[in-house]
């Protein structure tokens, strides 16, 4: 637990630090700058880099066709890899600190004023999400169509970055499709309350991340609720981005929602919020 | 009851959502080689709007090396701009093709190539056959063609990437 025995709370340095990691992940995956994607000889996520569509099967689609899809895209295998494999001991730190896609989609909607802000926290997320997820994987392997290029948030951010110096990359916005991602970035990303209905909801990599997330919570670090501290307040669900908090009766938290961002902590009154192992 | 009727209501948006297509865009892939490249498909788009987006990513075959002109070609001209994707600011840490002047320029083997052709008709497009031709500079003969179908079946296909 971070409360400290003078009653002093500890903010955690990833805590403390979030918001300097998110940007400091733009400045690295996003144009203009993209460095780490550059290292590869690419300018963003598409292609060696894409972390959306090598787990993904289409009709008609050779055994080694599918296999050559993780070759063609092996950072964005090694990526998710990474990302999954962390998460199992430590939680979505991809999600909540890292991720270069939601950071201006949650730092964006910080600078929106609450009036203005959508309130998604009715919906069941997880319900939601993993009814997505079905189709994403379901529909081009029967040759319905594809959720995963038209809709991809990982295509779409580093192109807004791009666009206002690059006619290639405006281009992308001036089609129908293009104009959805917008709209879709702008209705669950920056105008929603806590910026994150789109990771919440339409991330095919968050729900991936997520189903990690629940399935470490046995074993791994995770936010956590101590419940002989906690007086069921609420403070936390109102804070927390991905409304994984429920206070309805006992306040519980959805480790199918959760990252640790760790702000329901840092508003905790009582250090009824800790960050750890479960109890043995 | 409430989470499986959310769970039903976006498995049912996701099932709208990938079937449908504007018809205004497609992507389509290529493999640009010295024996005249091999476009994975046609490009199938509908016929009668006035702005179609194609973008196209390719990867060159060994041991083709040069430079390509992109041009839209064959029947009635249609206008057409062509744009590449290159870096905003380019830090040179790999090798890359750049796009200028509707050139990719310094394409190697096995480099991979991101670019959108915009065509405008001046009209409402008709049933037609166009090809994106991917010409050598130094030969001037063509190392990919891409044919575009407007109209005659599977209107607004989309193949991913």
């Amino acid at each position: 637990m971070t409360t400290e025995s003078c009653g002093v709370k500890a903010v955690s340095f990833w805590s403390k630090h979030r918001t300097l990691i998110l940007i400091s992940s733009i400045v690295l995956f996003l144009p203009p700058l993209a460095a780490i994607i550059q290292l590869t000889g690419d300018t963003n996520f598409c292609g060696r880099w894409c972390p959306r569509m090598f787990f993904v099967w289409r009709e008609g689609q050779t055994m080694s066709s599918f296999l050559m899809g993780f070759v063609r895209a092996y950072m964005g295998v090694a990526l998710v890899a990474a990302i999954l494999v962390t998460t199992l001991a430590f939680g979505r730190y991809w999600c909540s600190h890292l991720c270069p896609v939601a950071a201006p989609l949650e730092l964006g909607s910080r600078l929106i004023p609450n009036k203005f802000k959508l309130n998604f926290s009715a919906t069941p997320a997880p319900s939601f999400r993993y009814g997505y997820l079905l189709i994403y994987l379901i529909a081009p392997a029967i040759g319905i169509g594809s959720l995963c290029c038209n809709y991809c948030n990982f295509a779409a951010v580093p192109r807004l970055f791009a666009a206002p110096f690059s006619e290639g990359d405006l281009i992308y916005f001036l089609r129908f499709q293009g104009v959805v991602n917008f709209g879709l970035l702008l209705f669950l990303g920056i105008f929603a309350k806590g910026g994150r209905a789109y990771c919440n909801l339409l991330c095919p990599v968050g729900a991936l991340d997520a189903l990690s997330n629940k399935i470490g919570a046995r074993f791994g670090r995770r936010v956590r609720i101590d419940h002989d501290a906690c007086t069921n307040c609420g403070d936390c669900s109102v804070v927390c981005p991905t409304w994984a908090i429920d206070v309805t009766d006992l306040t519980t938290i959805n480790q199918l929602s959760c990252m640790p961002c760790r702000q329901c902590q840092d508003v905790c009154q009582h250090g009824a919020i800790y960050y750890g192992k479960p109890a043995a | 009851m409430k989470k499986l009727l959310v769970f039903i209501f976006a498995a049912t948006l996701s099932v709208g959502a990938a079937w449908y297509r504007h018809g205004d865009s497609a992507h389509a892939m290529g493999m640009v080689s010295i024996k005249g490249g091999r476009a994975l498909h046609p490009v199938h788009l509908p016929i009668g709007k006035e702005r179609y987006t194609l973008v196209i990513t390719g990867t060159v075959i060994p041991p083709y090396r040069g430079d390509t002109r992109v041009t839209v070609d064959g029947g009635e001209p249609v206008p057409f701009i062509v744009r590449g994707s290159d870096p905003i600011i380019d830090l040179a840490l790999r090798h890359r093709p750049y796009f200028e002047d509707g050139t990719l320029t310094g394409l190697q083997p096995r480099d991979r190539f991101t670019i959108w052709v915009v065509m405008d008709p001046d009209e409402p497009m008709p049933a037609a056959k166009r090809v994106v031709t991917f010409t050598d500079t130094a030969s001037n003969k063509p190392v990919l063609k891409i044919p575009v179908i407007f109209g005659g079946g599977g209107e607004g296909q989309h193949h991913d990437h």
